[in-house]
């Protein structure tokens, strides 16, 4: 009993270091070891059961605490159990997540690798097309300057021609392209980046649930089980009850402020 | 630790009182359970998936995330005692912000150990001339982490938590700021307060400064500054050399900069002694002498060696006389007065503001 006793204290107890203390402002501690205190305790409950029980029952309740203290301390193994279970899970989201976001940087990586292309391919075709915009508006020249004197009229409509013809070429590749464009991959590779940026952003949320989760420490009890306020016993008790007042009142007038705005 | 109802109703186990001091370089919180702790007032999110992936983590504090700030879009929420770009609330740097100081806050809040069952109630304070907005923004940032939220005067609560209600002159010597706040028995006023730019991160600026100029070829950053600052710091005599290593062109060199530190340590004396000079110039002259002979130094810059004593000397000369006296807590003064203003506030005053 006394073995379990000590384990159970051990498991519960929680760690800290000398620096830990010294940043909460503790100089000194009292050292009580774990054999002691469970030897006290254990002390301290047979002198309970000598003083209030029969022989007889005292066994039966000896029994009875022995199989709730065991039943307390397979509950703790089970806790634990649960949260290595969450730590499992907690490290399945985290590689789904990381695993994601490497496909979704790939495929961002790749998209933006096509849009260089395709742009690179029309700063070629344009380059082209000026070399022939600039030979045919220099026959135009060469022919208009043949005659004496030169019909700059006749020039003026033919170059105005030619310009409205690539104009109107221009407009309907563009179009064309643009149309051509929506059903190919790149509408596809952003159609899926979007679908992959979707599940990302919810497996972060499960992650950063899951982390919330496995993180839980169970805590450290507040000293004060329930709202406190001002004792009537402290000094200047009525100073300290206005200075309260005035305090809250500032502070519903902010939060009301801004819950208005 | 939410606002949720569902998760509020079964909050039955009691309730925890947080006193925060929400500042630009250190928040620290004292909490009903016993737990008080400090983290440097930086948030850190990983660059890129690399970063993230080397890191492990989502979202790094303190001086993790300073160490680590290479790799990370690295955030100091607070900036002169107020939240950055708080004004500007539509902004992108200030949602930004904003999150950040809500993710500190959270930590703050967490660092406090807070049982699930327990209502959590948290008083913070605010630097004292902290702007509508700016209050609204802290709030919100909190309400996310605890049940019921309240701001009140840095220097105040300051003075509260050391029962030094009146007659009573609070100098809050922090990283952004240097708040001065006289206390006589009510509420301070804004007649009552002035704030001095002139603080931690002024004396970081100058002290670099003077690094430049006197140490010829040194390399060094802020932070480097800072650290030298927060280990040797000192007016009047210098209680032991300061001597420091920096790289000069890669190599570590040694450098004397005892007489340096002192230099630049010396920038806040002058404004605080001006701000006490206003503050008791303009109080009724039959109490003034009670606001003199109880100037008290509270914050981080308070610990820097010999400035009670320093501004001991300065009110002599400029004031007639004056005594100061630092409190014993410069890092947990304003967190633990919080925390005793949490704890008498009345249940009826916190339940209205859940």
């Amino acid at each position: 009993m006394r073995e379990s006793l000590t384990e159970a204290l051990r498991r519960l107890a929680r760690r800290t270091d000398v620096d830990q203390l010294k940043r909460s402002g503790v100089r000194q501690v009292n050292v009580l070891g774990l054999d002691r205190i469970g030897a006290l305790v254990e002390e301290a409950v047979h002198r309970s059961l000598k003083h209030r029980l029969l022989g007889a029952d005292r066994e039966a309740v000896t029994e009875a605490t022995k199989a709730e203290f065991l039943k307390l301390l397979h509950s703790k193994e089970a806790l634990e159990r649960s949260h290595d279970e969450l730590a499992r899970l907690k490290q399945r989201a985290e590689e789904e997540v990381e695993s994601l976001r490497l496909e979704l940087q790939r495929q961002q990586q790749s998209l933006a690798e096509r849009l260089r292309h395709a742009a690179d391919g029309a700063r070629a075709g344009y380059e082209g097309k000026n070399a022939e915009i600039a030979a045919t508006v220099g026959e135009l020249f060469a022919a208009a300057l043949a005659t004496s004197p030169p019909d700059l009229a006749a020039l003026r409509e033919r170059i105005l021609e030619c310009f409205f013809l690539e104009l109107d070429r221009e407009r309907r590749e563009t179009l064309a392209a643009r149309e051509a464009a929506k059903d190919r991959e790149i509408d596809v590779l952003e159609r899926r980046i979007a679908k992959m940026s979707h599940a990302l952003e919810h497996s972060e949320a499960r992650l950063r649930e899951l982390g919330r989760t496995h993180a839980a420490d169970p805590g450290i009890a507040s000293v004060y089980r329930e709202v406190q306020g001002l004792d009537r016993g402290e000094s200047q008790f009525q100073r300290k009850k206005e200075l309260m007042a005035v305090i809250f009142q500032a502070n519903l007038a902010l939060q009301k402020g801004a819950s208005e705005a | 630790m939410t606002n949720d109802p569902a998760s509020t109703s079964a909050k039955t186990h009691g309730v925890l009182y947080i006193g925060m001091d929400l500042g630009t370089s250190r928040t620290s919180i004292s909490a009903s359970n016993g737990v008080r702790e400090t983290v440097y007032s930086a948030v850190g999110y990983p660059k890129d998936v690399v970063s993230r992936k080397l890191l492990k983590k989502e979202v790094l504090f303190g001086k993790e995330a300073i160490e680590k700030r290479l790799s990370l879009k690295l955030y100091k929420p607070l900036e002169k005692g107020v939240l950055k770009f708080s004004e500007q609330a539509q902004s992108p740097e200030a949602k930004e912000n904003l999150q950040a100081a809500k993710d500190l806050i959270a930590e703050a809040i967490r660092m406090a150990r807070p049982r699930s069952d327990e209502l959590v109630y948290c008083v913070i304070g605010a630097p004292a001339q902290a702007s509508m907005k700016n209050k609204a923004a802290i709030i919100e940032a909190a309400r996310a982490t605890v049940d019921s939220v309240m701001l009140c005067s840095e220097p105040f609560s300051v003075a509260y938590g050391l029962d030094m209600l009146e007659d009573c002159l609070v100098v809050d010597i922090g990283a952004g700021t240097t708040d001065m706040c006289r206390m006589h028995g009510t509420m301070p006023e804004d007649a009552d307060q002035i704030t001095s730019e002139i603080a931690g991160d002024a004396i970081d600026h100058e002290l670099a400064n003077l690094l430049t100029k006197q140490c010829k070829g040194a390399q060094f950053t802020i932070q480097m500054v800072k650290e030298i600052k927060e280990r040797y710091a000192y007016v009047g005599e210098a209680p032991e050399r300061a001597v420091v290593t920096l790289p000069v062109e890669g190599k570590p060199t040694q450098f004397d900069v005892t007489e340096l530190i002192k230099k630049a340590c010396m920038i806040l004396v002058p404004p605080i002694v001006e701000g006490i000079r206003r503050l008791i110039a303009t109080f009724d002259p039959e109490f003034q002498h009670r606001l003199r002979s109880r100037v008290l130094l509270a914050g981080g810059g308070s610990m820097i060696r010999g400035l009670d004593t320093a501004v001991e000397e300065a009110m002599a000369r400029d004031l007639g006389g004056g005594k100061v006296v630092k409190v014993d807590e410069p890092v947990y003064g304003g967190a633990n007065g919080a925390l005793k203003i949490a704890h008498d506030m009345p249940a009826e005053f916190w339940e209205k503001l859940r």
